[in-house]
């Protein structure tokens, strides 16, 4: 990056679904998945990519008032090696 | 001295005259508090009901398609009340809410159809795009010298 670029110098590349009800697991409520692989005009931190996966999944009851979410993200970019997260989400909605 | 005088009585006329057509522009229709229930409809896509040749409201801009979520601020502004139909405030909140621990695409990180911007490696790219176009940081961040969320790391 210089100070008098105009444009944004990286290049980004992203995969994703949302998959409601899926027939062969009738009692998920949906799969959901994505990726992304970012590739930088410069190195930053000796490193010039980054890739980040996510896989999720979820559950409705009580006529989809409540949902339960689980998630899970892998993460290797200039920041974290192999970093990992993941997301217990219970919602009410009322 | 006269022309002077005239001429700001012109401009009181005429300002008053572009007021009045503008509010003769505006309908004056409201929508309803909230949307009627129509069972086996999907709300989501307004212009499946809704005729757009003779809507007060374009509609088709409230279609809550792919591009939606990037979108969104324009009519949600201007026609606050077709959102309420549907959703409550809370709703509007749970986004755009300011004090939240965690940012909208890590709370609801299953909801990847909603295009948040700060999905993935979003900490290195703030760097770029907040070089380039800073202001797209302040809608929601505010200052960066006042600003929580970047004071925190930025001092």
């Amino acid at each position: 990056m210089n100070g008098d670029t105009d444009e944004t110098r990286y290049f980004l590349t992203r995969a994703f679904f949302y998959w409601n009800k899926p027939g062969f697991l009738s009692r998920l409520g949906f799969i959901t998945g994505d990726a992304m692989y970012v590739n930088y005009d410069e190195e930053i931190y000796s490193q010039g990519y980054s890739m980040w996966l996510s896989l999720g999944a979820g559950m409705r009851f009580l006529d989809d008032a409540v949902e339960v979410k689980l998630s899970g993200d892998w993460s290797d970019d200039p920041f974290f090696d192999s970093d990992i997260r993941g997301l217990l989400k219970i919602q009410y909605t009322y | 001295m006269k022309n002077k005088e005239i001429l700001g009585l012109s401009a009181i006329i005429l300002t008053i005259l572009l007021l009045a057509a503008c509010a003769a522009i505006q309908s004056g229709y409201a929508p309803p508090p909230r949307h009627p229930a129509e069972e086996g409809e999907d709300l989501r896509q307004c212009t499946a009901c809704h005729d757009m040749e003779e809507a007060e409201i374009p509609y088709d801009k409230f279609d809550h398609g792919l591009y939606f979520a990037d979108n969104h601020r324009q009519v949600a502004g201007r026609f606050g009340g077709v959102c309420a139909g549907c959703h409550r405030s809370s709703f509007c909140a749970d986004c755009h809410g300011l004090g939240i621990e965690l940012k909208p695409s890590i709370k609801n990180q299953t909801e990847n159809f909603r295009r948040t911007p700060h999905r993935g490696d979003y900490l290195t790219r703030h760097v770029i795009d907040g070089r380039i176009n800073p202001t797209s940081c302040y809608r929601c961040h505010g200052n960066p010298k006042s600003s929580q969320t970047c004071s925190e790391c930025h001092g």
